[in-house]
């Protein structure tokens, strides 16, 4: 993967540390102080022979010939990019419109740029930390540098805020905490205008983005309950005497850190209970105490018992139908973190503060929840695995079959539109399992895609009886003479064992009916993470020949007919 | 009294840090003889500033106030950042 960095001082430090880290990241340093001149070479896909890759003094020749980046990243200071800028450094009187017009340049350059790398992100704009300003007067309107801080800034995202693959950063997040922001020996020497502690948590921030983007955000916390939900010890002090809100600051500190826990529900994080206790006292503390948060209905699963974590951690993920590199365990107990962290380490272990005062902090603070977009499913996802654990409870009073019949499902089709387009990029870059070819594209580069002669692209919304899972399925297909060729073949892990996968199949064979084509091929890409489709191509009846799957559509395919089928 | 082996620690600090931009044939070994600000170093000109830079903070964490910047730019850098040897004595001379 190609990073490329531009910025209007030197970031090497940072550039270095990327390079030299374990991942596959290739690092294109751009020359400092040239950042107009980088943006267009960018744009035009021409690096110049002053920028250099992964460490070397050079532009590798090869590069230039494949030059898009996947990444790029724009870091700059305002009065180094903007005349009226600096005369407000200077105390003058600026002229707020030739700033405007300033940042709108910038902007119209960023969007051109973006045109041709995967993804875009930009670094907000801060005054400089020692920079005093107008002290008090220094938000007035038109007049400091506080106050245009805020309006460059904001002007900045107006413009590219409806550009898919541009991303504002806050660099106010990148300062928190650090002691030392600006390092003005290096500044003179080497031009370099942050500290070490700035450039490592600018690389978190960015890694965590990338992450975001390529689906690897963490999507359920596994929490511990005694000294983790609330103070003390269950078994000992019984329910009524946890602590947990009342007047009492330990107690507040956990309810608010419960508060943290239910408001990241709304983003679309769910929530599990790995503790050891009786299920019963545990779950009577949940439901009784007053001063409780989070309730019952706020968890996805709980596996409260006296077995091992990192087994109940496993099982919980079963239940969920989540990959472990999607869990994050929250537990006071060191030695409860050690034990999960190396029996599995895809789950995501933060080291936890002794002090529950610290928890809300350090629970916020986590840069594993990254995500490009928040979509209405996401906010309801929390409340779309409570009914799936109540989905469960019912399977096992009927037998599957009985099941799948009496949850009375219902499937939407769409083909691809600007209203299911942000959804579709997620399902597209973060569903793992079942996925066929897991090809990762941004919004722009699959609609672009899905609108090419002989291509098409559909979604697959899933209610039941017991609530609305909402866009879980996208298939996408090309077709030429009298084949048509599955390109994307993907579903959710939220609705998977309900024979949706077949319906999509029996819609797709109906859609190449109607183009009169009579072979349908599938193409399965293998990862590390996709048995799941694996395993239904298997089962699905189609001819298999290797990798490829085929259906000869004059033939029926088994459609599952307890699944109405609604095509709008 | 720091002795010796503090001294060394502080150093194994510093390189461990820096060792973080290195690549991995490139990263820096604590031992008395490695080579730091000769012809010979794995360090270019960024990094011997970001290892002096990184060497003068954490001395300031064990107030020792020590401006190697001023001895790489112009004073006897030779002598004095030649090996992590030659740091650890100028250190426990001037502390």
């Amino acid at each position: 993967m190609k990073i490329g960095l531009i910025s209007d001082f030197n970031t090497d430090i940072l550039s270095r540390m990327i390079q030299n880290d374990d991942n596959d990241y290739n690092v294109v340093s751009f020359p400092y102080a040239q950042v107009y001149q980088s943006l267009i070479s960018v744009a035009q896909n021409k690096l110049p022979a002053s920028c250099y890759i992964g460490g070397n003094d050079s532009v590798e020749n090869e590069f230039q010939a494949e030059s898009k980046l996947d990444n790029l990243f724009v870091w700059t200071r305002p009065e180094k990019i903007f005349n009226e800028f600096l005369k407000l450094t200077e105390f003058k009187i600026i002229d707020k419109e030739k700033l405007l017009k300033e940042v709108d340049l910038f902007s119209d350059s960023l969007i051109d740029t973006a045109n041709s790398v995967g993804n875009l992100f930009i670094m907000s704009w801060v005054k400089s930390a020692y920079h005093s300003g107008y002290g008090m007067s220094d938000y007035k309107e038109n007049l400091g540098i506080s106050y245009f801080i805020n309006i460059i800034n904001n002007r900045l995202n107006e413009n590219i805020s409806n550009i898919s693959n541009i991303f504002m950063l806050d660099i106010e997040r990148c300062l928190f905490n650090i002691k030392k922001i600006n390092d003005n020996k290096m500044w003179y020497i080497s031009k370099t205008a942050y500290s070490l502690d700035v450039f490592k948590k600018v690389k978190e921030e960015l890694y965590s983005c990338i992450n975001g983007l390529e689906g690897k955000s963490r999507r359920l916390i596994v929490v511990d309950l005694d000294n983790t939900l609330w103070g003390g010890v269950l078994g000992d002090l019984g329910w009524e005497n946890v602590k947990i809100g009342g007047h009492d600051y330990i107690g507040e500190a956990f309810s608010d850190f419960q508060k943290a826990l239910k408001s990241l529900t709304n983003r679309g994080i769910l929530l599990a209970i790995a503790s050891k206790n009786y299920e019963g006292v545990a779950l009577s503390a949940i439901n009784n105490n007053s001063e409780m948060i989070l309730k019952e209905n706020d968890f996805s699963s709980w596996k409260i018992n006296w077995q091992d974590k990192a087994q109940n951690i496993l099982d919980i993920a079963k239940d969920v139908n989540l990959g472990l590199s999607s869990i994050v365990f929250i537990d006071d107990n060191p030695a409860e973190r050690a034990r999960v962290a190396e029996a599995l380490p895809e789950v995501f272990v933060p080291e936890w503060p002794k002090n529950p005062v610290d928890y809300t902090e350090a629970l916020l603070s986590l840069l594993c929840f990254n995500t490009s977009s928040i979509t209405q499913e996401d906010r309801v996802r929390s409340k779309m695995f409570v009914q799936n654990r109540e989905r469960r409870d019912l399977l096992n009073l009927f037998s599957h079959d009985e099941w799948l019949e009496s949850i009375e499902m219902e499937v939407i089709v769409e083909e691809i539109n600007s209203k299911n387009s942000v959804r579709t990029a997620q399902l597209l870059n973060k569903t793992n399992q079942f996925n066929m070819q897991t090809r990762r594209m941004s919004e722009n580069e699959f609609i672009d895609w899905s609108k090419q002669k002989n291509k098409k692209m559909f979604t697959f919304s899933v209610k039941d009886k017991f609530g609305d899972s909402g866009l879980t399925g996208v298939i996408s297909f090309l077709y030429k003479e009298n084949k048509l060729i599955i390109q994307d073949f993907i579903m959710s892990c939220r609705v998977m064992g309900r024979e949706i996968e077949r319906l999509m199949i029996g819609y797709i064979i109906k859609e190449a009916k109607k183009l009169n084509i009579s072979i349908i091929e599938a193409k399965y890409i293998k990862t590390d993470r996709n048995k799941p489709i694996y395993e239904f191509l298997n089962n699905s009846g189609f001819n298999r020949n290797g990798n490829i799957y085929s259906w000869d559509c004059n033939n029926n395919y088994p459609c599952p007919d307890f699944i109405k089928l609604i095509e709008n | 009294m720091k002795n010796n082996e503090e001294y060394i620690e502080l150093i194994r600090f510093v390189i461990e840090e820096i060792n973080t931009q290195l690549d991995c044939s490139q990263k820096l070994e604590c031992n008395l003889d490695e080579r730091l600000n000769s012809d010979e170093s794995k360090l270019d000109s960024l990094g011997m500033l970001t290892f002096i830079n990184i060497l003068e903070d954490k001395c300031l964490e064990l107030s020792i106030n020590i401006d190697f910047m001023n001895i790489l730019m112009n004073g006897d850098s030779e002598k004095v950042l030649n090996t992590v040897g030659s740091l650890v004595k100028y250190i426990e001379n001037n502390k």
